[in-house]
């Protein structure tokens, strides 16, 4: 679905994030979070890159450092050369009319009290060009029909809406203001399969529709296989495998993502044919203490060089095809480190 | 004598919309040792069903309580005495629910609970029950259980917290485990553990497993016999196998197109259209038909009936003829050639 030019919108460059705990933990001791830890990718215009992770990989975090909603501690965001992270208010406000995000429960930021229309109608009276009020009432009919609702919902209040409509007004609200990147994160997580499926076919129809950019983030690698062009999949803070989508479902490197594949969908034909690839056990390392050396040394049922796995970090390296991995093993074709 | 039998179950609930016919004449067996899925979709009647067979319906002026016949071992449990009730439940019938840190008691640790339950539902002395409660937890595959039987429930990852529920379970040694959307709530690497948890401890303690999901393919992995529920209704069943390779409902076969694979060959979603209807507002006809890409005229006004079907093999085939085992689907399509008036 790429368009082939090679125009990056965004480019992020060692993103580090790291916060102070709230409250006690799970008894890991005090100290600081440390939830991003050197991220580094580009971002091509009118391609849907997908960010899987699980819980405490990281991808939220990322995902809200992007559009600067926690101020990451270092790094730096770059949208069309431009820095994010010091941006003064002004280009802030019209880089979030070009980016915007869409959460995985859309009740939890939805107004209880305002319908859908007068909603969108208030969005479009702040940021929008559309000024009069028959203009308005046109494009928030147009928005609820773009995302698959009926121009009758704008009577209804979000508790009217069931979650796959939510989660479709959730979209309505995000394309009000014309962006030409969505940042999605786990959107389907919560909805029924059926539903999960109407909403993820609607995803890859306004990427080529209107022409979006889109970084979608997920725990279930399944959910991203008909929608991205491109995954990063995230471990320990870290981007640990990076590939054009049909890469990294059929040849995976990274051990990680082999058993992210193995645990999604353990019948698939990938899956069953070579290996088995291992299900993993264990789980994810704590972001207050994260291993030293690679971050998936400890869960890792092939570690490649036990010296270099327990106590160095891998480097990413580049493969051939766009690809690129960070884990010690040796791997054909790969640059050196 | 199966070890649960229901029979034309139908739980309604009074609303402010009408009365939800939430769970509307359902039938079914599950047999000592055996694993069945029950899959549909969020407002199918699924967890009204579970919550009925363990008489935890909420009690409320809304409620009409079940009716129809649940048997457990032979015994009526609709109508049973509170007592005899609570003795079964948690003993030898146990649930594990979705979210386990709404089950779990959030001031007193992880170990005094599954005790608590043990004491409860075993004869056994103080000392014999913390015995049997770290046994449990490395059971569940919980590493470092001594330490962990200290822990509070918010002290554990999500995980962790699911097999603790896992643990407090089995601690009545239950003949039948049923087991709610138990691996939703957790990451797929996470929920991959579980069930392969649920499915090791369900065959060798040889216990029942009702596990309940919207999902198809995680019922798959662990159930031997799947039922589709829709509008409170069965409206197919039969072995995993058989309802993968060959469904016989448009419904069934709408939710296998849903499903999301890593092969490519799936690459195109064919969700089913349209969402669950409320249950106060089913249509005439066949429930389906509003939303079924195949529909006939006359599934607009009659509701077929739950038919048995040709084509299962081995055991199943030794008992098809006795509602509720084998291979069985609701749909006039399957009849359209036969009969027509």
């Amino acid at each position: 679905m790429t368009n082939g030019s090679e125009e990056f919108i965004l480019s992020v460059i060692g993103l580090t994030h790291s916060f102070a705990q709230k409250g006690g933990g799970r008894g890991e001791g005090k100290g600081p979070v440390h939830a991003l830890r050197g991220v580094s990718f580009d971002l091509k215009k009118g391609e849907c890159l997908a960010v899987v992770g699980e819980s405490g990989s990281g991808k939220t975090t990322l995902a809200r450092s992007l559009l600067r909603l926690v101020q990451p501690t270092g790094g730096e965001v770059s949208y069309r050369g431009t820095d994010v992270l010091t941006m003064n208010p002004d280009d802030l406000l019209a880089f979030r009319r070009k980016a915007q995000i869409v959460f995985q429960d859309p009740f939890g930021s939805l107004n209880p009290r305002l319908r859908a229309g007068p909603m969108l109608d208030e969005i479009l009276q702040v940021h929008g060009d559309s000024v009069s009020r028959g203009t308005r009432q046109l494009r928030v009919a147009e928005l609820l029909q773009l995302v698959g609702l009926h121009p009758s919902h704008a009577e209804r209040y979000p508790h009217e809406f069931s979650g796959g409509q939510r989660q479709r007004l959730g979209i309505a609200r995000a394309l009000s203001v014309g962006p030409e990147l969505l940042i999605l994160d786990e959107p389907v997580s919560a909805l029924d399969l059926s539903v999960q499926a109407q909403i993820l076919n609607l995803l890859r129809d306004l990427q080529e529709r209107l022409a979006l950019t889109i970084i979608l983030v997920a725990h279930d690698l399944t959910v991203v296989r008909q929608v991205a062009d491109r995954v990063a999949v995230m471990y320990g803070g870290k981007v640990v495998e990076v590939s054009p989508v049909q890469g990294l479902f059929e040849t995976p490197v990274h051990p990680y993502t082999k058993g992210l594949l193995a645990a999604a969908d353990p019948d698939a034909a990938s899956v069953r044919g070579e290996g088995p690839w291992d299900l993993l056990t264990g789980e994810p390392p704590s972001p207050i203490r994260p291993p030293a050396g690679c971050p998936f040394h400890p869960r890792c049922p092939h570690p490649a060089k036990d010296q270099e796995c327990a106590e160095k970090p891998p480097e990413v390296r580049g493969l051939p095809r766009g690809r690129k991995v960070a884990c010690w093993k040796e791997i054909e074709g790969a640059d050196r480190a | 004598m199966s070890l649960l039998e229901i029979q034309d179950l139908r739980v309604h609930l009074r609303t402010q919309g009408g009365t939800a016919r939430a769970v509307d004449g359902v039938d079914f067996r599950l047999e000592e040792g055996e694993a069945v899925g029950l899959v549909g979709e969020s407002g199918s009647g699924k967890t009204i069903l579970a919550l009925s067979i363990l008489g935890l319906l909420p009690q409320g002026s809304g409620t009409i309580l079940p009716e129809g016949s649940i048997r457990f071992r032979g015994e009526e449990l609709v109508g049973m005495d509170r007592n005899r009730l609570r003795e079964i439940r948690g003993g030898e019938v146990a649930m594990v629910f979705q979210e386990p840190m709404t089950s779990l008691n959030p001031v007193f640790t992880v170990g005094s609970q599954i005790q608590e339950a043990v004491e409860l539902h075993r004869p056994l002395g103080r000392g014999a029950a913390q015995a049997e409660t770290l046994r449990l937890l490395q059971e569940v595959g919980i590493p470092d259980a001594g330490a962990r039987a200290a822990s509070y429930p918010h002290q554990l990852s999500g995980g962790m917290r699911q097999r603790a529920m896992i643990a407090m379970a089995l601690a009545g040694e239950p003949s039948l485990l049923v087991a709610d959307e138990s691996t939703t709530a957790l990451d797929v690497t996470i929920q991959a553990q579980i069930l392969k948890l649920l499915k090791s401890v369900q065959t060798r303690l040889g216990m029942g497993l009702l596990l309940i999901s919207h999902d198809l393919s995680v019922v798959s992995r662990v159930c031997d016999r799947i039922l589709i529920l829709y509008g409170g209704r069965v409206v197919e069943s039969g072995p995993t196998r058989e309802i993968l390779e060959a469904p016989k409902h448009p419904y069934t076969r709408g939710l296998l197109g849903s499903r999301l694979s890593i092969d490519d060959r799936r690459r195109t979603l064919r969700p089913i259209p349209g969402e669950v209807p409320e249950a106060t507002d089913w249509p005439p006809g066949c429930k389906f038909h509003p939303r079924c890409q195949e529909v006939l005229d006359r599934c607009h006004r009659e509701e077929p009936n739950l038919l048995p079907m040709a084509g299962s093999q081995g055991a199943v085939e030794a008992r098809s003829g006795v509602p509720g085992t084998g291979r069985e689907a609701r749909c006039w399509l399957l009849v359209e050639e036969e009969v027509e008036p």
